[in-house]
């Protein structure tokens, strides 16, 4: 008994560090949520005031289509609910449904019938497994993976179903055979140091990360998009969890040689310890972040003091057909009016929204042509379109346009950055490139 | 040199958190002979309290009563500090009462498993009251306005008031401790508890004194603690506990003062770790940090030896007997013959359920040759699991070594791996080497699982693994457009059966026939039987 116990437990420990590293990749990850979703760093009580071109365009003409009748289009979805560790992601699930039931009364999936088979993962490899042969069996159409860390690839690979997803989180899903309507960390990555070159005329970098299994990764990818940039760089690792005191240290080792940017890797209370840290010490160094460290909770705590950084991927609120039709199919999930829908405000649900409706407006687009929407001919249109964008115009899709990152479709991110000085971090005339 | 003793006293807040637990776990041990490695989330859990009493709420950590009982508004630092106190006492009450006594007679392996599940039991209250607390602030406390004390040394004063007031305590705690008739009793108790039990001293009524003692000292720290650091479920529960462990291992679990200073010495290195990294060109990329305490535990226990001497507990546990292996075709071939037909004839769930049952089997018989024969514990089994996996990956698909040969040699590997953590076996027992194995485990996952040079990154896509082959035969579990190939499973019964067999040669042969249950508890006996405990 206590053998089977402490087994348990052992493999409880193992599963705990597997969570850990995930969770650390998925807090990171999310900056690529960002990127191509819409979450915003204005203020949850600033109203979005820049308007948008209303002209209709398969991304924004649902509300014209009338209900789908055609053949039902399975979707199955895996998505991690309930799992230790504090993986627990319903939301995702809640409003892809939500997106379902919208899009069958308004056009379907290419004019067919959507229905979605959810299965609950727990952040292990047998309960994805056990997934993919659960939905494999069922014969669905196409995956789409919400927040499923360890995905059936070869299971839906050897029974011809297509697999879609919303954003890479472990290295095995770049390299999947899939589409995936996120870039992950290893192209945000990319993105910043782009923007340390571009934006900044940088020729030398700090880099600040916790020293976890989950930022390792990022933290290779960030330096391997920095040496091709020919930019020159330092990494200072600090702990998980570290007292205010210990982001000032960090601050101060990364600004100790007067680099011409910091970037920061740390979220969640990183964010705030870091943000203080650097005001505290008087460094003007700008300083580029993950997009959750422009949250509205990071924002109220640190107040001025986030005068000086920049979010690769944050977008601006803009007033379009498409927020519009994000608040219809958030409103009855959050069982409020559309109107009084935030949609910054949507956290990893906006995952779920985004997943469904980018396939919906790509299997309107398909049908456009006359050609059968089936999941492989998804999947193919995906591999070989240009010129669309992730729901709802987002980032430009360009599957497979990075050989390295075969699964991945998402290479541009939006530019906002607050001011250098000033007394406001996000003035409302401010614009996105 | 500035610079470094500037990293130095920043590190002085972390590092009293350290010390403090350090002592807590002294505390704990010196009462009731239990190394609690929950100590750490029931700091946690009142430090969550007195967070939520400034935001006006009292949590229930009951489930069926409401979540929480709402006061209206901040209840003021007094009430919210002594009610959170109060709570850290009933804490530490309720969790001996309900968890650690009725394990008193049980092997020291069940309390540290006990252990391990209030753990997460407190992570997940604390994620069920409050959701996602990435960002938990609380109002500042002790005295928080930078200090200069030389030129370029200028640092926050609260860590400095919180060291003082942790050197305060261990003062406080070794002057009971020695000067005291309460801490003579405990000594005493702690040295010799049947001796305690004969003048007429209750041991539970020590050890449940203890626990709350320490629940509480751990409560005040993670109070005036909280302002320091962003509260969430696994910077009191781990990231402070662990390098506490490895100052109450060095302190023997008995001494204070030498606590404090290894704990304090712990959390203030760490902190200079953020200037050495870029400083050494040496200096490890990964894991050096939250690998520290662990070095500390391993290389303490190997040089100092037995760090928790036996309490000469009463009525201890004694091993169970290990009967013979007796194998017959019936109890070998009728198991994997089900097996085979359950693989060949059942959906593809089942067939998943059967390889996953047949994958833990192995890992099971590695716990009966461990623990059932050689009566020792380890809590790094998956580590070396893990060293295999990412071993094999690398000489398969790096170095184009073919199976059988590239799992073998992985597995090879992991012996290696097995031989340093179990090197410490030579001179530790009991909850000591559980604590060395855990601490082996995560030093092996800090400096080797998190390196992307060796368990992959995006641009490998992970770790991969080759189907096995031989000749033409390709035993994988997924080939073209077929999955959960059957064969797998097979190939898998085949490899149980050839290791039961190993593992019941080793139970028949000479030396496992003197694996009786008082040789595996007594080393001179073990001698006198001419086995030797080591080569166990």
């Amino acid at each position: 008994m206590t053998d089977d116990r402490s087994r348990r437990d052992r493999l409880r420990v193992s599963r705990v560090r597997r969570r850990h590293l995930a969770r650390g990749a998925i807090g990171v990850a999310v900056i690529s949520l960002a990127a191509t979703s819409l979450a915003s760093p204005a203020p949850a009580a600033t109203k979005a005031t820049t308007k948008a071109s209303t002209k209709l365009t398969p991304s924004n003409n649902f509300p014209t289509l009338k209900p789908a009748t055609g053949k039902v289009f399975t979707i199955g979805m895996t998505n991690t609910e309930g799992a230790a560790g504090g993986l627990d992601y319903p939301e995702i699930r809640t409003m892809a449904q939500s997106a379902v039931d919208y899009l069958n009364k308004r056009g379907g999936m290419g004019g067919r019938k959507i229905k979605l088979e959810t299965c609950v993962v727990k952040a292990s490899p047998e309960t994805s497994a056990q997934c993919a042969q659960e939905l494999v069996g069922k014969k669905v159409d196409a995956i789409l993976l919400g927040l499923d860390i360890f995905p059936g690839y070869a299971a839906y690979e050897a029974a011809g179903i297509p697999v879609f997803g919303v954003l890479p989180i472990l290295p095995g899903d770049y390299t999947a055979k899939a589409v995936l309507f996120g870039g992950g960390n290893a192209t945000s990555m990319a993105a910043t140091a782009a923007a340390a070159k571009l934006k900044y005329n940088a020729k030398s970098v700090a880099i600040i990360a916790a020293d976890n299994p989950g930022t390792a990764g990022t933290v290779a990818s960030l330096e391997g998009s920095l040496k091709k940039a020919g930019i020159a760089f330092k990494t200072v690792k600090g702990g998980d969890n570290e007292t205010d005191a210990g982001y000032q240290g960090l601050m101060r080792e990364a600004a100790k040689d007067n680099p011409d940017v910091l970037i920061s890797l740390y979220g969640d209370a990183g964010c705030i310890g870091t943000i203080r840290g650097r005001a505290s010490l008087g460094i003007k160094i700008p300083v580029l972040s993950t997009v959750i460290c422009a949250g509205a909770d990071v924002r109220k705590a640190v107040g001025d003091d986030l005068l000086g950084w920049a979010f690769p991927g944050a977008q601006t609120d803009t007033v379009t057909p498409e927020r519009a039709i994000l608040q219809a199919i958030a409103a009855p999930v959050r069982k409020i009016k559309p109107a009084d829908v935030d949609p910054g405000a949507l956290g990893l649900g906006a995952l779920g929204i985004q997943g469904i409706m980018t396939m919906a407006e790509h299997a309107n687009r398909l049908a456009a042509t006359k050609k059968a929407v089936t999941g492989a001919s998804l999947f193919a249109y995906f591999r070989t379109v240009r010129g669309t964008k992730v729901w709802p115009n987002l980032a430009s899709l360009e599957c497979g346009a990075v050989a390295t990152y075969p699964a991945v479709c998402a290479f541009s991110f939006p530019w906002p950055s607050t001011p250098r000085t000033g007394t406001s971090p996000f003035p409302a005339s401010r614009t996105s490139t | 040199m500035t610079d470094y003793v500037f990293y130095l006293l920043l590190g002085s807040g972390a590092a009293a958190i350290i010390a403090a637990f350090g002592l807590g776990l002294v505390i704990t041990y010196q009462g009731s002979g239990i190394v609690n490695f929950a100590y750490g989330g029931m700091a946690m859990w009142t430090a969550f309290v007195y967070a939520d009493l400034r935001d006006g709420a009292y949590p229930f950590p009951i489930p069926g009563l409401p979540a929480r009982y709402h006061f209206g508004s901040d209840v003021g630092f007094r009430w919210a500090f002594l009610l959170a106190v109060l709570t850290a006492a009933a804490l530490g009450l309720i969790v001996y009462l309900l968890v650690f006594r009725p394990l008193r007679r049980a092997p020291a392996l069940a309390r540290v498993v006990a252990s391990v599940g209030l753990v997460i039991l407190l992570m997940d209250l604390v994620r069920g009251r409050f959701g996602d607390t990435t960002a938990l602030r609380v109002p500042s406390i002790l005295p928080r306005e930078p200090v200069t004390m030389a030129e370029g040394l200028t640092i926050p004063r609260d860590g400095l008031w919180l060291a003082f007031i942790v050197f305060v305590l261990a003062l406080a705690l070794w002057a009971t401790l020695r000067f005291t008739r309460v801490g003579l009793i405990t000594r005493a108790a702690a040295e010799n508890e049947k001796g305690a039990v004969l003048l007429g001293f209750s041991p539970d009524l020590l050890a449940g004194a203890s626990f709350v003692i320490a629940s509480v000292l751990g409560g005040v720290v993670a109070i005036l603690a909280a302002p320091m650091i962003y509260l969430n479920t696994t910077v009191l529960t781990f990231a402070f506990l662990i390098p506490a462990v490895g100052a109450a291992l060095i302190g023997e679990f008995k001494r204070p003062l030498p606590t404090f200073a290894i704990g304090m010495a712990i959390g203030m290195i760490q902190s200079v770790f953020t200037k050495l990294q870029n400083d050494l060109t040496w200096f490890p990329k990964y894991g050096a940090r939250e690998g520290l305490p662990f070095l500390v535990i391993i290389v303490a226990m190997v040089a100092l030896g037995e760090r928790l001497p036996d309490r000469g507990s009463v009525n201890n546990w004694r091993l169970p007997q290990v009967p013979p292996v007796r194998m017959t075709p019936m109890t070998a071939l009728l198991p994997a013959a089900a097996a085979i037909a359950g693989l060949l004839f059942l959906g593809p769930l089942w067939r998943g359920a059967i390889m996953t049952t047949l994958i833990a089997i192995v890992f099971a018989l590695s716990l009966v040759v461990l623990t059932g024969f050689g009566g020792q514990t380890s809590l790094a089994q998956m580590a070396f699991a893990g060293v295999a996996g990412f071993t094999l990956s690398k000489l398969a698909v790096q170095w184009d070594i073919p199976f059988p040969i590239a799992p073998l040699l992985a597995a090879l590997v992991a012996t290696l791996f097995g031989l340093l953590v179990g090197l410490p076996a030579l001179r530790v027992r009991g909850t000591n080497l559980a604590i060395i194995t855990l601490a082996g485990g995560v030093t092996v996952g800090e400096f080797l699982f998190k390196n992307p040079d060796f368990v992959g990154d995006s641009t490998t896509g992970g770790a991969k693994v080759p189907n096995p082959k031989v000749g033409g035969w390709d035993f994988g579990l997924i080939l073209g457009n077929k999955s959960s190939r059957p064969v797998f499973g097979i190939f898998l019964v085949v490899v149980v059966l050839v290791l039961c067999v190993l593992v019941a040669n080793v139970r028949n042969s000479s030396t496992g026939r003197r694996c009786s249950p008082s040789v595996r508890t007594s080393e001179p006996r073990a001698r006198s039987a001419s086995t030797s405990p080591t080569a166990r």
